[in-house]
């Protein structure tokens, strides 16, 4: 299809923190009309004779009328719009599936998927855009999703800007060093020893992993993390996802094989979304419709990234555990040794024996036994073990983090040079390069600083 | 040779500082009938300041003139007495010459040089007005005779209006007892230039008989110098050391009690107080905490006794210039032979210029050197041979050619002053330059060897060419093994260990000389740090080809900064490369002015 500046663009956005809802955004002549094509509501008033910025609550339906989710639509007539287009925007409530699906209508009613960035683009080439929101434009059309602009436009502003400036500030004094003892050897110049320069070094690359690190764990925070429930069959996988999600969500019987098809659900354990899958168990089966689902259980082991592995403390370790504890190389796991209020027949330690895993937790998923335990690992395992409390955290977008990704592997480069004792051009080389990569967040970049470093702070002639 | 009337030149060069001098010659190589016109025949390429040359960045714009068939290294390989390697302590790529010379054999070499040159005449007059003579430039001089040129280069240096000052006292004077140029600035304004003021700053000079030397530390000479020039070696002269010494305490304390009496505060001046090279007096008070300030005592001849005191530049009033020398070690009894002063002087706002050095107002008129705002002989020099390159060529009617950011120092310089523009006078530095580990000192030919080709050297060019092709024929033979393995020879390199034997087997294996082996050792030394430049160099290269439309209209543009409108319609860059480089033009307003150009590009298509 060839992509054009008046197609209809959608695009799914998800707000940050609220993992469970989805939203489609519609840009475009056409969206109006396109959403009334698969929208209904009571009062059966039409979208198009909404007011601008209001909202209206009814249902998205398929060809067959079939509801798929209870929605809220925002409408933003143009030009009053973030593109200065006409502007919808579907709010569900049943998660990514239903988002997707949504998705799926718009796009079979009309609409083109968005390219990244391609709303703001829409907003900047239609003049929408002022000087004030400069640097989130850049940040948002680098930025491979809607998503990430968002976050970015927020922060650009504030306290991202200002740490990424302190920064710079440190790299840039020490490169006033470096360069002040190229430039000005014949000077009578008091450069700090190298020691002290690469002790500073060492200590802005800290800084910038702490901002990479606390990245990731607001990413955890804001979108939560896929985890798995897998193990062989009848060792009470379902029974365990049916007491962390506090309802009986999952079917349990004593039948090996009971859950097929594996069973989505959003839980929050001790502030952390998380996006759990209840698998079938895993065995060897000639039964069609159990190997689809053991397939699928590989599946969401490979998709996530924690796994709960469920072992059964009333039997015999067997080829069956064998051969998915194999399957789970290179995974983080937790192993939640189950039904302890049974007679112990396999033992934490015959399990960390035989499998080298230490994170082994012993529960009684029936008796509500040790899930506390098994809560605060997950925590754990996933924050760390300090405290984070995302309010008081810088958390960069990920363009933003690349780039600190970089200017970190930059310093590190630095340092090894200092250590090394190699001469000041060898890290003032890797230094510049990272001064120049945390400018591209802030959105400047100039030599003359470093001249002016050296000037202010040496006594130099010709 | 053309064939003109006796007054009429291709090429006019006002003014036989440094960078008049390279102008001339350069004209004149390339076949321009040529004149040479200066306030005095006895100063020519004087060096009314510090006499050394070269010197972190200096030293590679020096190589880079050499490289472009220009006389500054080769005059100071004549006329050195002193000459030492600066940045040993740093790696290969970052080292570079610096030579104090003689002043008046320095002086009378360049003469020489000038009045044996074939298409210049070198003559006195003091050039008062330039006025539109058809096609070409009338020269009229104060005692109203008269050239006429086709070209003309204006390298009047410092002395447009020329000031000088020391304590309470002001004199007009281009430099200490020479004349000013008074009318010419104002001629030039008339027909639309804008000026700025500088200021810099000399020292006293000193009776070497009356300097003590035992108690203060001597700089030594390097025993084998090496040259500037390309073509030529140490000749096993005689050379001359330095001394150094400090202001201390008492002297310090001295300067801050008479603070009032420097021009600083005695004089009002239009001029702001530099920060490079900055006096004494402007040192002592910024730096309240510095213990000591350094002082070179250097020679500034072998026929002369007197010593240039380096460091210590003053626009103190004579007395108090007394009072600071007696309270230096080793100088305690030093006569002044000549009080330093300050000047302060017009430079023309540089970016009035193109990059090749023409006025962007008047078609043939070239500026370079001082009067652009830079200092030193070797910034003043780079302009001038560019200049004179391409007063040349104009006056051929061909293309002129120009040095970009990515070729060199020279580059660097002439895109910094144009695009950037200058407050306080402009010096050449290694920070100042993006690609320092790939302008280096000895690959200078090679970078400069495009414009040889464009200016009829082919032969020079292909000759450096090939050496070229045989270090990197050597470096890509090492990096396979080919001939032995080489993987822990790379290793010592990079780490400064590589033994005898091993350097003498790469020399025989490839047949290199010393300097070829430098080069190599080099870019092995520094591989991925080059690479790194290389690649910048590249991007440069996309954003030079990137053009802007000459009618565009900047205020149509949406969303791009009012301080960037402004830097734009004033300095109406080529291409989006020099438009990311001009002040308050911030990345997003580059970002806004691409998307700009492409979308009325793209309207534009549509539309036919
Ligand atoms: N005593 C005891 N029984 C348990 C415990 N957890 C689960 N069970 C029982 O074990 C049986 C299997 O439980 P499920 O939760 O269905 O097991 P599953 O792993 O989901 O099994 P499949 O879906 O068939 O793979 C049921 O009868 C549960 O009641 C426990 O902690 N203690
Ligand atoms: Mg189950």
């Amino acid at each position: 299809m060839n992509k054009s500046a008046s197609d209809t663009i959608a695009a799914i956005g998800t707000k940050p923190g609220e993992a469970a809802i989805g939203i489609i955004r519609l840009s475009g002549n056409k969206s109006v009309k396109l959403t009334e094509k698969i929208f209904r509501q009571k009062n059966r008033k039409k979208i198009s004779q909404m007011k601008t910025f209001s909202m209206t609550y009814g249902y998205i339906v398929d060809k067959k009328e079939e509801m798929i989710d209870e929605v809220i639509i925002t409408l933003m007539k143009k030009p009053k719009s973030y593109t200065k287009e006409d502007v919808v925007e579907i709010n569900c409530h049943g998660g990514m599936a239903a988002a997707d699906k949504i998705l799926e209508l718009c796009i079979k009613n009309g609409a083109r998927i968005a390219e990244p960035g391609e709303f703001t683009k829409r907003a900047f080439l239609n003049g929408r855009i002022d000087l004030s929101q400069a640097e989130a434009v850049i940040d948002l059309i680098r930025s491979k999703t809607e998503q990430s602009l968002k976050v970015a436009a927020n922060n650009i502003k504030g306290i991202v800007k200002d740490r990424i400036e302190e920064l710079r500030k440190r790299i840039l004094d020490v490169l006033v060093e470096l360069e002040a003892s190229i430039d000005f050897i014949e000077e009578d110049l008091e450069v700090t020893p190298y020691e002290v320069l690469e002790k500073n070094v060492i200590e802005i690359q800290k800084s910038i992993d702490e901002l990479i690190n606390d990245e990731k764990r607001g990413e955890i925070i804001k979108n939560g993390i896929k985890v798995a429930i897998v193990g062989k069959p009848n060792v009470g996988k379902s029974s365990l996802l049916n007491v962390l999600a506090r309802k009986e969500r999952a079917i349990v019987t004593h039948i090996p094989g009971t859950t097929r098809d594996a069973v989505e659900e959003i839980l929050y354990i001790e502030g952390i979304p998380l996006i759990i899958a209840d698998t079938a168990g895993i065995r060897k089966s000639k039964n069609i419709i159990e190997k689809i689902g053991v397939k699928k259980s590989f599946e969401y082991i490979s998709k996530s990234e924690l796994v709960i592995l469920v072992m059964d403390g009333n039997t015999q370790i067997d080829d069956n555990d064998c051969e998915i504890v194999e399957e789970l190389q290179g995974k983080n796991i937790i192993i939640c040794l189950n039904k302890i209020d049974l007679k112990q027949i396999t033992s934490k330690k015959e399990i960390n024996k035989k499998f080298k895993l230490n994170d082994i937790i012993e529960i009684s998923a029936k008796k509500n036994i040790g899930i506390d335990k098994l809560e605060k690992k997950i925590k754990t395992l996933v924050l760390g073990e300090e405290e984070f409390n995302i309010e008081s955290k810088i958390i960069v977008n990920n363009r933003q983090k690349n780039i600190l990704l970089d200017a970190s592997g930059m310093l590190k480069h630095a340092i090894k040079a200092m250590k090394l004792k190699m001469s000041e051009e060898f890290p003032s080389s890797d230094l510049k390069l990272a001064y120049n990569l945390l400018g591209e967040i802030t959105g400047q970049t100039t030599t003359n600083e470093i001249l002016d470093g050296i000037f202010g702070k040496f006594c130099v002639g010709k | 040779m053309e064939r003109m009337p006796g007054n009429e030149y291709g090429v006019i060069v006002i003014g036989a500082g440094h960078a008049g001098c390279e102008a001339a010659l350069a004209s004149a190589r390339n076949g321009s009938k040529t004149l040479l016109a200066t306030i005095s025949m006895d100063s020519i390429a004087l060096l009314p300041c510090n006499s050394a040359v070269g010197g972190p960045g200096r030293g590679q714009i020096v190589r880079e003139i050499d490289a472009l068939g220009g006389e500054i290294g080769k005059n100071v390989d004549k006329s050195y007495i002193h000459s030492r390697m600066l940045n040993i302590s740093k790696g290969p790529a970052l080292r570079t010459v610096r030579a104090i010379v003689d002043k008046k054999r320095y002086f009378l070499y360049m003469k020489q040089v000038l009045e044996n040159q074939e298409n210049l005449d070198l003559k006195q007059g003091l050039v008062a007005k330039i006025e539109k003579f058809g096609n070409k430039y009338k020269l009229i001089k104060t005692d109203e005779s008269f050239y006429i040129g086709k070209c003309i280069v204006i390298a009047t240096g410092t002395f447009l209006r020329g000031k000088i000052f020391w304590g309470k006292y002001e004199r007009e004077a281009g430099r200490q007892g020479e004349i000013n140029s008074i009318k010419l600035p104002g001629c030039l304004e008339n027909i639309g230039y804008k000026f700025g003021r500088l200021r810099t700053e000399t020292p006293p000079r000193v009776d070497k008989k009356t300097v003590d030397f035992k108690n203060i530390r001597t700089q030594k000479y390097d025993e084998l110098p090496e040259m500037f020039s390309f073509d030529n070696v140490y000749d096993g002269r005689e050379q001359l050391n330095n001394h150094i010494t400090y202001i201390e305490k008492e002297c310090i304390d001295f300067i801050v009690k008479n603070l009032k009496k420097s021009s600083i505060y005695e004089i009002s001046m239009k001029s702001e107080n530099p920060k490079y090279c900055p006096s004494i007096e402007d040192k002592v008070s910024r730096f309240k905490n510095r213990k000591r300030h350094q002082i070179f005592i250097q020679p500034e001849g072998k026929d002369t006794n007197e010593m240039y005191l380096h460091g210590l530049f003053t626009t103190f009033s004579e007395d108090i210039q007394e009072g600071i020398i007696k309270r230096i070690k080793g100088l305690e009894k030093a006569e002044i032979t000549r009080p330093g002063y300050g000047v302060e002087y017009d430079y023309l706002i540089p970016g009035q210029l193109n990059i090749n050095l023409e006025s962007k107002k008047h078609k043939n008129i070239f500026f370079a050197g001082q009067i652009n705002g830079t200092t030193g002989y070797e910034e003043a020099a780079a302009q001038g041979i560019i200049a004179g390159i391409n007063a040349s060529l104009s006056s051929w009617d061909k293309e002129n050619i120009f040095l970009s950011r990515e070729d060199g120092y020279i580059g660097i310089l002439i895109d910094d002053v144009i695009l950037k523009g200058v407050i306080e006078p402009y010096r050449m530095l290694t920070s100042r330059n993006e690609f320092r580990l790939y302008h280096r000192h000895d690959n200078a030919d090679i970078r400069m060897s495009k414009i040889l080709r464009k200016i009829g050297h082919e032969k020079k060019a292909n000759i450096i060419s090939k050496k070229y092709e045989k270090i990197d024929e050597a470096y890509s033979n090492i990096k396979k093994s080919k001939y032995f393995n080489s993987k822990k020879m790379i290793e010592d390199i990079k780490q400064d260990r590589l033994s005898k034997d091993n350097i003498n087997i790469i020399k025989n294996t490839f047949n290199l000389d010393d300097k070829e082996l430098n080069s190599l050792i080099i870019n092995i030394k520094y591989e991925i740090y080059l690479k790194r430049e290389i690649d910048k160099i590249e991007k440069f290269k996309t954003h030079s080809k990137l053009k802007i439309p000459k009618d565009i209209n900047y205020q149509k543009i949406k969303n791009v900064s009012k301080e960037a409108v402004f830097s734009l319609e004033r300095y109406h860059p080529g291409t989006i490369g020099q438009a990311s480089r001009l002040v308050g033009v911030k990345p997003l307003d580059i970002f806004m002015l691409v998307a700009y150009i492409n979308n009325v590009s793209r309207e534009t298509l549509k539309n036919k």
